[in-house]
């Protein structure tokens, strides 16, 4: 029996555990509540441990907690301040796009009132130096845009294309100094070309000195130099100089087109619609060419 | 003596974790039973008869500090040492995979020695049933998650204990 059981130790041991084990399950079960003398010692052992554990665990889930909440709040202060961009950035967008309904709603009536084939573009580029003024527009022979067309905005006149390429055109500004437009002052009718200024303004010459200019009076264009249609705004008289000698008058121009501003012009493809005024005693003829 | 004792304090601290450090932090269902891998490296590692009263010792100590029959892990834990160190002189269960997979199975086992017993003596509904098996699969993965740590812990314990 006892070499029975030596040989066998492992699973004799492990049946009286088992025995005693189902001894205590059953004596727990049937009975109220547990009388267990080693359990009280264990829980009495591992009480402080338990406590101390648990309040470590705790601190650090708190932590945890408070540093994820921090982060959360990070996340989402982030998130809003996107949002507020976004918006930011929507809102300018969006007052863009109406200052350029606006603009291509002015032009549209514009061209509606001009009648003729006009081309809508966008400017694309300015004069690379301050020598001249000039301007690039987004549009070229692939759309019709011929060298010399007469490009117009709303205000009046811009200038005309001096260079074309496919896709692209440069326009002389009427401000350059090297840039000639036959005119006419609205309110007496006398006849000048005007022509830019080094400072970037134009000036009307040629204008005989017997001729009644004020300072106020709408300077327009004439439709004589086959270029721009008859009666489009240039500029107004800001002062006149008759102290030159000869037959001629000068007057200082304020342009009616500010070029620094303009984000779309109308180019004019093909001639001008309106005839010169051929029978008025009082326009000279076409200006010098250039 | 040293390895009683790097086992004994290995079960002291499973016993921290699964009471009072994980519950903290993870879902209770999810809680690995730390005390039944020791069990089963009780086994593997073919501690004996020692490592029945071990497995005894260590159940009476969940039982402790887990349900109202005592008693109950005692048996669970000593009937699966026997068990798994039947298995481990014929398979090599030390590590690895192997040793999750018996991890696995022994857990699950534990689960339905305890249900049996729980339904023998406190008359355990069909209900109850279905959520511990739902709940022994949870508990017998998240148990053969960790087996790998506490394999190493518990060998670099006796390392240490070696040196010491």
């Amino acid at each position: 029996m006892l070499e029975f059981l030596r040989r066998n130790r492992l699973l004799a041991t492990a049946a009286l555990f088992l025995v005693l084990a189902a001894g205590m399950i059953l004596r727990t079960g049937t009975s109220q509540g547990r009388d267990d003398p080693l359990g009280r010692i264990f829980l009495e052992l591992m009480a402080p441990l338990e406590r101390a554990g648990t309040f470590a665990s705790r601190t650090v889930a708190d932590a945890w907690e408070s540093a994820s909440g921090l982060l959360r709040a990070r996340d989402e202060a982030e998130a809003l301040r996107r949002r507020v961009r976004q918006l930011e950035q929507d809102t300018a967008r969006l007052a863009e796009t109406e200052a350029e309904n606006a603009r291509l709603r002015t032009l549209l009536d514009f061209r509606r009132t001009l009648g003729g084939t006009l081309l809508a573009t966008r400017v694309i580029g300015h004069d690379a130096a301050g020598l001249s003024r000039t301007l690039v527009v987004d549009q070229g022979s692939a759309a019709g845009i011929a060298k010399g067309a007469a490009v117009l905005a709303p205000e009046g006149i811009v200038g005309q294309v001096f260079q074309v390429s496919p896709h692209a055109a440069r326009v002389l500004l009427v401000s350059d100094h090297n840039s000639g437009v036959d005119a006419v002052v609205q309110r007496t009718r006398g006849r000048g070309i005007v022509e830019g200024t080094a400072d970037g303004r134009c000036g009307l010459k040629f204008v005989k000195r017997t001729e009644d200019l004020q300072v106020g009076d709408l300077v327009v264009s004439s439709g004589l130099d086959g270029i721009f249609p008859r009666g489009l705004p240039i500029g107004r008289i800001q002062a006149v100089d008759k102290q030159g000698q000869g037959l001629f008058q000068y007057a200082q121009i304020d342009p009616a087109v500010d070029v620094e501003r303009l984000e779309e012009v109308l180019v004019m493809v093909g001639a001008p619609p309106a005839p010169p005024l051929a029978d008025d005693p009082e326009v000279p003829g076409p200006p010098p060419g250039r | 003596m040293r390895r009683v004792f790097a086992i004994a304090a290995a079960g002291v601290l499973g016993m921290l974790l699964q009471t009072a450090v994980l519950p903290v932090f993870v879902p209770a269902g999810l809680v690995p039973n730390f005390l039944l891998v020791l069990v089963v490296y009780l086994a593997v590692h073919r501690f004996g008869a020692w490592g029945a009263l071990g497995a005894f010792l260590l159940g009476y100590f969940l039982d402790t500090f887990s349900g109202t029959l005592l008693g109950l892990h005692a048996f669970a834990f000593t009937a699966l040492y026997v068990a798994v160190h039947q298995i481990a002189r014929v398979l090599w269960t030390a590590g690895g995979v192997p040793a999750m997979l018996i991890v696995f199975s022994a857990a699950f086992a534990d689960g339905l020695i305890a249900l049996a017993w729980m339904s023998l003596v406190t008359a355990a509904g069909a209900s109850v049933w279905q959520h511990a098996l739902r709940q022994g699969l949870l508990a017998a993965t998240a148990a053969a998650a960790v087996t790998p740590v506490v394999f190493a812990f518990v060998s670099w314990e006796q390392r240490l204990l070696r040196r010491g």
